[in-house]
């Protein structure tokens, strides 16, 4: 047999592979295994044409599904599989024509279904993967699965991401659902609203295993579509005979809200470069003064030319104007001095003063001493 | 507000324990600044003359009245009024004022600061062959009282010339440059001025020629290499670091929303996640601002690129880190260079003692530096202190001093030869002449050596051994002996005392022999390291094991695979996502866009423009960082030999341009800052292509991209 791809989940997961073989545009059977567990993904072109978990398919599942809620009886089930059988076509197309469903009602299921299923193989973190090109797509009694599989890892992914919020909010599978009231129609709901039908016909509240037999949903879809029903209004939630909240809702989102986050960020960010400018200042001037500027050594070379580079503009200002410059910065028109020429290269600012007697210049600012000569 | 407050008075306590450390003018500047004050008082004592000096109208029949008036005891007045005089005589005819001058210059005899400020009027205000004689006499006194060289005149005469020069009036400028390398005829910057100053006038040959005086002053006096080499060693480090800098910030750009996605997800969800990522980004611009120095932020950017680093990434870093742990044994090396030019260190009090005659500021500095001197200083100090009495004119204290020296430490030819110098002094030619030649044998590179002996053999009678010495003498050593005998001409008939010998300025060879073991002794220890981690200061010592320890825990924990996947890419736009705001293989907005649209070909389209528009996110993200600091957007998209050499070149530049202009100078003057055109020119280029390359971007598909964001 061709082995196209083979290796474990844990290095390439189901999505990645999926989206490998969407690319490559493939067509073939992928097959999935951990432990005791065996799952089948049909593949035709990228796309999933055939779903098939430990012997659970779409037909199997839609079967026990209208036997469970008593859409049909064993017998008529025995006679549809023998007419299925001997006419070579799907189980449901026989369902659609003895009348069980209708054709609407099969489409819808055939997506819901396989979508489930597969969507329950993401959960899968180990296990070895391996798609075969020599295997068909699809069985040979497929029921025409069409699922993009681009649109499949999306959902598939989501619920992973949501399953622990859904699980939470409803507590323990042993939650009490009753119908609190109808919507106004159906149909607006879409193929979900089974559960309502169900609630309805059940005359005793159902927990969610009672639930699940009743619908051909997967768990996430049945939790999900509780939830919702639970936010909407539709039904009542009761665990050890008290009701409660499925969950806490959300505030919308406004504008306005938004707009006080940001400005909130926009004054928060502002404030930060307030406090480092605070501390900078504070600190600086502690450990700026405490670090000694060493009389010997690193102040060699910059001490030196930079003095006499200072000296050199103050005398100059003096020669070309008459008087001593008022500060450093005025010096400057003695001799061109940059910015970063009026400062140190140790880091610490020069210090400047005209007096009557002439000028003084520094590196420390001197007061700390004439402090020390006072009695 | 309360709890600040015991911490904000310690703050201020603490500050004023510490010490002003004020930064005297040099004897020449002081000298300079009591000449100005003297030059007031003159103005009201001599109207008429200091207005010819200041370039005012004056009434040219008082001039003689008041310089006659002037009291024979004021030898400062005296000076400045015969200055004026033969000013004013030099503008009525070239020539007559020279014996007013000369007068000048022998009633300021002793005052080398009055004497510059003669030289500033005449410059200013007189005419050229005033201005020349002026500074001749200045010289001339130089020379006699001991001095060498007077880079502080030197340079304001080279910023004058380049005013004058600006002002269309090129004779003076140029006149300017000449006598400024008269004034200092170690340094190479007024010789490059000059070949500048040919280069304009298209004479070659003495572009030239000046060129290679410049080079050989290089070569000759090892105080000009000392110079260089510092400069040079702190340009290079500065501009490594400056790469390595760059090189992090463009990783960090980069790497960005992978680093801080998961705080960002912290912050109000309802606000735009480009904007928690900007506000994030303000902490290590907020901690950088508070102190925390630019090496400390190594290593933190280096702890959060690790693990999203590729291997060629991780080896760089690593690198980065040990030229961080490196620091403080490469500004080891600078501090060593830089303590030789420390104002009270041995080494430089010896420099001064034979650059600069004797003043009280520098006898004082040297008693001082003696009193605390340990046994290595004192020698060298003896030796500065036995060459000041020299000058002073004290021969028999200096022989003292140079016995106690050469006592001391027998090894330094220095001091043996300043012993020879003092013998020659007082005419013990034979001594000093054995001393000469047991010094020769080491070396034929020693200009002052071959001078001194020739003179003492000469003095013994044998005047045809000065051309001998000098014929086997190396290039550099003639070049220094050249120097004072045109000194020498030029200024004298006769040879005064400090003429007669060269005082023993050190050799290329001996410098840095003495600078390595320095370095290798760790003499010098560094305290300060520059550009140092800021308030989180590591002890020097203890850098390198703390990078080593680092560097070990990043592999270690590199390494390590992840236990659990937290960040994931969206397939769709790149986005970085965490698994609250993933849905699915997409991230919420892509979620947002694609969910619903199952029709195959409405779905690729939408997949194109989310790709397109994501390509544009990142190409204006890396052209706008092209734009900031060319290179590093190249680095960032796809890392090439090209893009690291744009780095490292705006590495290099912005370190000469912003931060080296205190001490590349060589020289107090900032115009003689060299190649500063030539660094401010490559980086205007690069941020000129920087500008170039986005101009081409957003032609492209970029435009596009800017469009539809």
């Amino acid at each position: 047999m061709a082995q196209a791809l083979n290796g474990q989940l844990r290095d390439f997961s189901l999505p990645d592979v999926l989206q490998f073989i969407l690319q490559q545009r493939k067509s073939g059977r992928l097959t999935l295994t951990f432990h005791h567990q065996r799952a089948e993904v049909g593949i035709s072109r990228g796309n999933v044409s055939h779903i098939d978990v430990d012997g659970r398919n779409v037909e199997t599942v839609i079967r026990d599904w209208l036997l469970s809620c008593g859409r049909m009886n064993s017998e008529e089930l025995s006679g549809v599989e023998s007419v299925s059988r001997s006419m070579d076509r799907s189980i449901l197309e026989t369902l659609v024509a003895k009348k069980f469903i209708n054709a609407e009602e099969r489409a819808e299921w055939i997506g819901i279904v396989a979508e489930d299923l597969v969507c329950d193989l993401f959960q899968w973190q180990e296990g070895a993967y391996e798609f075969n090109t020599d295997l068909p797509a699809t069985s040979v009694r497929g029921v025409g699965i069409n699922l993009s599989t681009e649109m499949i890892s999306m959902e598939g992914m989501r619920r992973l991401d949501e399953w622990p919020r859904l699980r939470d909010r409803l507590g323990s599978p042993n939650v009490q659902i009753s119908l609190s009231q109808m919507p106004a129609s159906l149909s607006e709901l879409g193929p979900e609203s089974i559960v309502l039908r169900q609630l309805e016909l059940a005359s005793a509240p159902l927990n969610l295993e009672e639930l699940e037999r009743r619908v051909p949903f997967g768990k996430f879809r049945l939790y999900d579509t509780v939830v919702s029903y639970a936010d909407a209004g539709y039904i009542t939630l009761r665990q050890d005979g008290k009701s409660f909240e499925s969950g806490i809702h959300m505030p919308d989102e406004t504008d306005s809200s938004r707009t006080s986050s940001t400005a909130f960020l926009l004054v928060g960010g502002a404030l930060l470069l307030v406090v480092a400018l605070l501390f900078n200042w504070s600190a600086g001037a502690a450990i700026g003064h405490l670090a000694s500027v060493p009389e010997r050594g690193f102040i060699g070379a910059e001490s030196r030319f930079e003095s006499m580079k200072l000296h050199t503009s103050i005398l100059r200002h003096r020669f070309l104007s008459g008087n001593w410059p008022t500060s450093l910065s005025k010096a400057s028109n003695g001799l061109e001095l940059s910015r970063g020429e009026r400062g140190s290269t140790l880091g610490v600012e020069y210090g400047y003063k005209a007096t009557p007697e002439g000028y003084s210049l520094w590196l420390r600012d001197p007061s700390p001493d004439r402090m020390k000569t006072k009695p | 507000m309360r709890r600040l407050q015991p911490v904000l008075g310690l703050i201020v306590t603490l500050a004023g324990i510490s010490n002003a450390v004020t930064l005297p003018p040099t004897s020449l500047q002081a000298g300079l600044a009591r000449a100005q004050e003297q030059f007031e008082r003159f103005r009201t004592q001599s109207p008429n003359l200091a207005a010819v000096l200041a370039g005012k109208p004056s009434q040219s029949d008082n001039l003689q009245l008041e310089l006659f008036q002037v009291p024979v005891s004021d030898s400062a007045s005296l000076a400045m009024a015969n200055a004026a005089q033969g000013l004013a005589n030099e503008k009525a005819a070239v020539g007559s004022g020279s014996a007013s001058i000369l007068a000048s210059v022998q009633n300021a005899r002793n005052q080398l600061g009055l004497q510059w400020l003669l030289v500033l009027l005449q410059l200013q205000n007189g005419t050229p062959s005033s201005f020349l004689s002026q500074s001749q006499g200045l010289e001339a006194s130089m020379l006699e009282q001991g001095w060498t060289r007077l880079p502080e005149v030197s340079s304001w005469l080279l910023t004058n010339a380049s005013q004058l020069q600006a002002d269309g009036q090129v004779e003076r400028a140029s006149v300017a440059r000449e006598v400024a390398a008269k004034l200092d005829p170690v340094s190479p910057v007024p010789e490059i001025a000059l070949f500048f100053q040919s280069l304009r006038a298209q004479q070659w040959g003495q572009g030239y020629s000046h060129l290679e005086s410049a080079g050989l002053r290089i070569a000759t006096y090892s105080i000009n290499q000392e110079v260089i080499a510092f400069n040079s060693l702190r340009l290079i480090r500065y501009a490594l670091a400056l790469t390595c800098l760059l090189l992090l910030l463009s990783w960090v750009v980069r790497y960005w929303p992978f680093i801080v996605h998961g705080y960002a997800e912290l912050l109000p969800r309802d606000t735009n996640l480009y904007l928690r990522y900007g506000i994030l980004a303000l902490i290590p611009v907020a901690l950088l601002v508070a102190g925390v120095g630019l090496l400390a932020m190594c290593f933190l950017t280096a702890f959060v690129l690790w693990r999203r680093a590729k291997p060629y990434e991780r080896t760089m870093i690593a690198a980065i880190l040990i030229f961080v742990g490196l620091q403080p044994w490469l500004a080891g090396l600078e501090t060593t260079i830089s303590s030789r030019f420390d104002q009270s260190g041995p080494e430089s009090i010896f420099q001064r003692s034979i650059e600069e005659g004797w003043s009280e500021e520098l006898g004082e500095r040297l008693d001082h530096s003696l009193s605390r001197a340990n046994s290595s200083e004192k020698p060298i100090l003896l030796a500065a202190q036995s060459i000041l009495q020299r000058k002073k004119g004290q021969y028999q204290d200096a022989i003292q001093s140079a016995r106690q020296a050469k006592v001391l430490d027998p090894g330094d030819p220095r001091i043996v030869q300043n012993l020879a110098n003092a013998f020659f002094l007082v005419e013990r030619y034979d001594s000093a002449a054995q001393i000469y030649h047991s010094l020769l044998g080491q070396s034929w590179n020693n200009g002052p050596l071959i001078y001194n002996l020739g003179q003492a053999i000469a003095r013994k009678g044998r005047t045809d051994s000065m051309g001998s010495l000098i014929g086997k003498a190396t290039s550099t050593a003639r070049y220094h002996i050249d120097v004072v005998a045109d000194q020498n001409t030029r200024s004298f008939r006769t040879l005064p005392p400090n003429r007669t010998v060269i005082d023993p300025e050190p050799t290329a060879e001996f410098t840095w022999t003495r600078v390595m073991d320095d370095y290798k002794s760790q003499r010098w220890t560094v305290d300060r390291w520059d550009l140092q981690t800021g308030m989180l200061d590591v002890p020097p010592s203890m850098l390198l094991p703390a990078v080593g320890a680092l560097l070990l825990f990043l592999i270690w924990w590199g390494s390590r695979q992840e236990k659990r996947k937290v960040l994931f890419e969206c397939r769709t736009c790149g986005r970085i996502m965490c698994r609250h705001c993933r849905k699915g293989i997409h991230c919420s907005n892509c979620f947002r866009r694609l969910s619903g649209i199952e029709e195959v070909d409405l779905r690729n389209q939408l997949l194109d423009r989310i790709d397109r528009e994501s390509n544009g996110r990142r190409r204006i993200l890396r052209l706008t960082m092209d734009l900031a600091l060319p290179g590093t957007g190249r680095l960032m998209a796809a890392p090439s030999f090209g893009a690291f050499l744009q780095v490292f070149l705006l590495g290099t530049c912005l370190a000469y341009s912003l931060n080296l202009s205190n001490v590349l100078t060589l020289y107090p003057t900032s115009d003689t800052l060299i190649g500063q055109g030539v660094a401010a020119g490559i980086l205007v280029l690069l941020y000129a292509l920087g500008g170039y390359q986005l101009i081409r971007g957003l032609g492209g598909d970029a435009s596009h991209a800017l469009k539809e964001a």
